[in-house]
């Protein structure tokens, strides 16, 4: 490894929900300029762990590291969260145009005007939405929206982005093209990514490390080519499919 | 059917003359029932919201008391404000029985549950994952709750509507705290009544039209102005 | 959004305007609450006599027109100032209680019995208490007021003298509203009812009723002004009541009394009385 301190580190999570345990964690590690892929069926805790990433979930329990410090609770966090981005299965984007979604999280974190139009239009550009700038966020279609929700994360060009299943409700065509453009913009800024997915060819794209869930334990992990050879169970063996 | 002919046309007379009477009451109609919804708003709105997103333990048991409030039939309301107003009741050294005031508390005792409830709804409708995803922005508390308020803004409209429709229509919390007082605190719908209690039907019947004109134009102006607001 | 704050910012300055100008309306000590019947609102006599009292003497009055009964109720629990009101027994009973510093005759009118020109229960001409009578042997219609006040105090006075009870039967209908609309109640429905004059005259052309009886003496419908024993209640505005009682049997109040409504239905719809005795009233 170049960097001994790992960019995020997560020990002992755990997460409850109603009295009983949901998502068990021991360990997890993300390195700067690496990308993790988070795999499992529905259910697995794919989601709660990227939440729990982000400090964003309740009832859990764990030891949170930034570059070996300790995250801390409270109003602090929004410190910790405003190094991050999250970007989900829907665009949840806001009731805006493009741009102004483009800028929310820039506008949140008091950017000055000028400096915003900059990295919007860069980000936007980046994204291949430079022509949808004035337009409704209603008015777009599921790859549009998509790609807008994965500019506004790039423009606060955090240091970690959590992906939620973000390809997942495109169609194959725009699928395949924003894992492009994605994949690109993740080199070129730099950034670390946690993933979560259902798909091969987004592992295989974009992962160099991947964690297999089930029923909220861990039940392998290692590079995609080590878990493809040797899946440790039936939904591992048919996403890497033979 | 003659009578109604004769009614409307004495009614329009009345109007285009500008009677000075009628304008007082009309005037004093708006002022009440907008200072009691903008009361019902500042105080309907961040207690729904807070209601919408917070979590703790009895606040199922509030929101449906809310709900319940919501429902509220408008002489009740009237009946206690008055009671608690009177001279010997437990607020009346304010001194406020048959004032506008009195009239403003009572109104904005109706539409604020209604602005609650309507929040609460609002709030709830919206996506599910958008408040992480707001935080997951870096947004503070407080800016994700103006965010949520901004998203919601076409159904809190709706809200503010609603509150004053509830309050510029209602009669008998008005005329029981306020007393119908000639030159004081008699609005367009206690003079209704009591023109059409006194026989005086052409006079009622103005003031009816006055009444639907006012409610139907400040609709109007709220729904233009939230129409307006939907995304071309 | 800009908009919509705009107008609210508008409204609210409006409001404040609004609101500065009812709070400078509230005398303290210089308002009294006046709490009388409908019949002398709805006639507009005291739209006539208030301004001239309140100019004169500076208070401001409120009106609270309620029925007589509900006035009263509103004097015993010390929320009036003063009381205006027309149901003799009831207001003796108020007094012996305590309730009232002074009563005074102010003024009368009487009631009449109206009904419809064809007149089934054939009361015409009849004294009150035998067309009650009338009326309640052929079943006749009849609309009551039913809401303590005056006129129904006087009403079912004399059901008690004629020896009648009609509560529960069908023809007796009990509207629990002001003087004017059962007035309507009864014309709709074709049937009778007992009124005070003025209402009656007021309405006379929209009602389609006529005057059956009339003039009996037990018909007189006399009201008086009641100052409140502040002994009772503190809070009351004694002086204020004592001023508005004052001007209600003065010279020039009586005088207005006496001249209302001449020119408009020919003759006066009040009577003044001040100063004289309740016997030669025939009280």
């Amino acid at each position: 490894m170049t960097n001994s301190v790992p960019l995020l580190e997560m020990r002992d999570l755990i997460v409850r929900r109603g009295g009983s345990e949901v998502l068990r964690v021991p360990s997890f590690v993300l390195h700067e300029n690496k990308t993790v892929a988070l795999i499992g069926p529905n259910g697995s805790g794919k989601t709660s762990l990227l939440l729990a990433l982000a400090r964003l979930l309740d009832g859990a329990s764990g030891l949170l590291y930034y570059r070996g410090d300790p995250v801390p609770d409270g109003r602090q966090v929004v410190d910790y969260r405003r190094k991050l981005a999250m970007v989900f299965q829907e665009p949840l984007l806001f009731d805006q145009t493009v741009e102004d979604n483009v800028a929310a999280g820039l506008k949140l974190r008091g950017m000055a005007a000028p400096e915003v139009h900059r990295r919007v239009a860069a980000c936007m550009e980046r994204f291949k939405i430079a022509h949808l700038a004035k337009r409704s966020a209603r008015k777009l279609s599921g790859g549009e929206g998509q790609r807008t929700s994965l500019a506004r994360a790039f423009a606060a060009q955090p240091e970690v982005i959590l992906l939620d299943e973000p390809f997942t409700s495109l169609d194959p065509l725009a699928r395949r093209s924003l894992i492009e453009d994605f994949g690109m913009s993740l080199h070129a800024a730099g950034g670390a990514a946690v993933i979560a997915s259902h798909d091969r060819e987004e592992v295989y794209r974009l992962a160099d490390w991947v964690i297999a869930l089930e029923a909220g334990a861990v039940i392998q992990s290692g590079r995609p080519d080590e878990i493809a050879r040797q899946p440790a169970n039936p939904y591992l063996d048919a996403f890497f499919g033979r | 059917m003659e009578l109604i002919i004769e009614g409307v046309r004495q009614a329009l007379a009345l109007l285009l003359a500008l009677d000075r009477e009628l304008l007082a009451i009309t005037w004093l109609s708006l002022k009440v029932s907008c200072s009691a919804t903008l009361i019902s708003l500042a105080l309907g709105l961040p207690s729904g919201t807070l209601l919408a997103l917070s979590d703790f333990p009895g606040r199922r048991l509030i929101i449906s008391m809310v709900n319940t409030g919501m429902g509220l039939p408008p002489v009740v309301v009237g009946l206690f404000v008055t009671i608690f107003l009177w001279r010997n009741g437990p607020i009346g050294f304010l001194e406020i029985l048959y004032t506008p005031t009195a009239m403003v508390l009572a109104q904005a005792v109706i539409a604020t549950p209604i602005v609650t409830g309507i929040t609460i709804a609002s709030i709830q409708n919206l996506p599910a994952k958008l408040k992480l995803q707001i935080l997951a922005l870096g947004a503070t508390r407080l800016q994700m709750v103006r965010i949520l308020v901004r998203e919601a803004r076409l159904p809190l409209l709706a809200a503010v509507m609603a509150g004053f429709g509830g309050v510029i229509s209602e009669v008998g919390a008005s005329m029981m705290v306020g007393g119908n007082i000639k030159g004081q605190t008699r609005v367009l719908t206690t003079a209704t009544v009591m023109e059409t209690g006194k026989g005086n039907f052409e006079v009622a019947i103005a003031l009816s039209l006055v009444l639907l004109g006012l409610a139907f134009g400040v609709n109007y102006l709220l729904t233009v102005i939230q129409q307006r607001e939907r995304p071309r | 959004m800009l908009i919509a704050r705009m107008l609210i910012a508008v409204l609210m300055l409006a409001m404040s305007i609004g609101g500065g100008a009812a709070f400078a309306a509230d005398g303290g000590g210089k308002t009294i609450i006046l709490a009388t019947t409908t019949s002398t609102q709805d006639s507009g006599l005291l739209d006539l006599l208030l301004p001239i009292f309140e100019k004169q003497s500076g208070y401001q009055v409120k009106t609270i027109s309620v029925g007589s009964g509900q006035a009263m109720k509103m004097g015993e629990r010390g929320e009036a100032d003063v009381l205006l009101v027309h149901s003799p027994a009831a207001e003796q009973k108020f007094m012996a209680a305590g309730f009232g510093a002074t009563r005074r005759l102010v003024m009368h009118n009487d009631f009449v019995i109206v009904g419809p020109a064809a007149d089934p229960a054939r009361i015409k001409g009849v004294g009150a208490i035998e067309a009650f009578r009338r009326i309640a042997s052929s079943g006749a219609l009849f609309a009551s007021r039913g809401d303590n006040s005056g006129t129904h105090a006087k009403e079912q006075g004399l059901w008690k003298a004629a020896g009648l009870n009609p509560e529960g039967q069908q023809w007796y209908q009990q509207t629990g509203l002001g003087m004017g609309q059962t007035l309507n109640v009864a014309a709709e429905k074709k049937g009778y009812t007992l009124t005070d004059r003025a209402t009656y005259l007021a309405l006379r052309k929209s009602l389609g009723l006529d005057i059956l009886s009339e003039g009996d003496g037990k018909l007189l419908n006399v009201y008086h002004v009641l100052e409140l024993n502040s002994a009772r209640w503190p809070k009351i505005n004694r002086a204020g009541g004592k001023a508005f009682a004052d001007f209600m049997v003065s010279q020039q109040a009586q005088q207005l009394i006496g001249s209302f409504g001449v020119s408009r239905y020919g003759s006066a719809l009040f009577f003044p009385d001040a100063g004289k005795s309740p016997a030669s009233l025939g009280l």
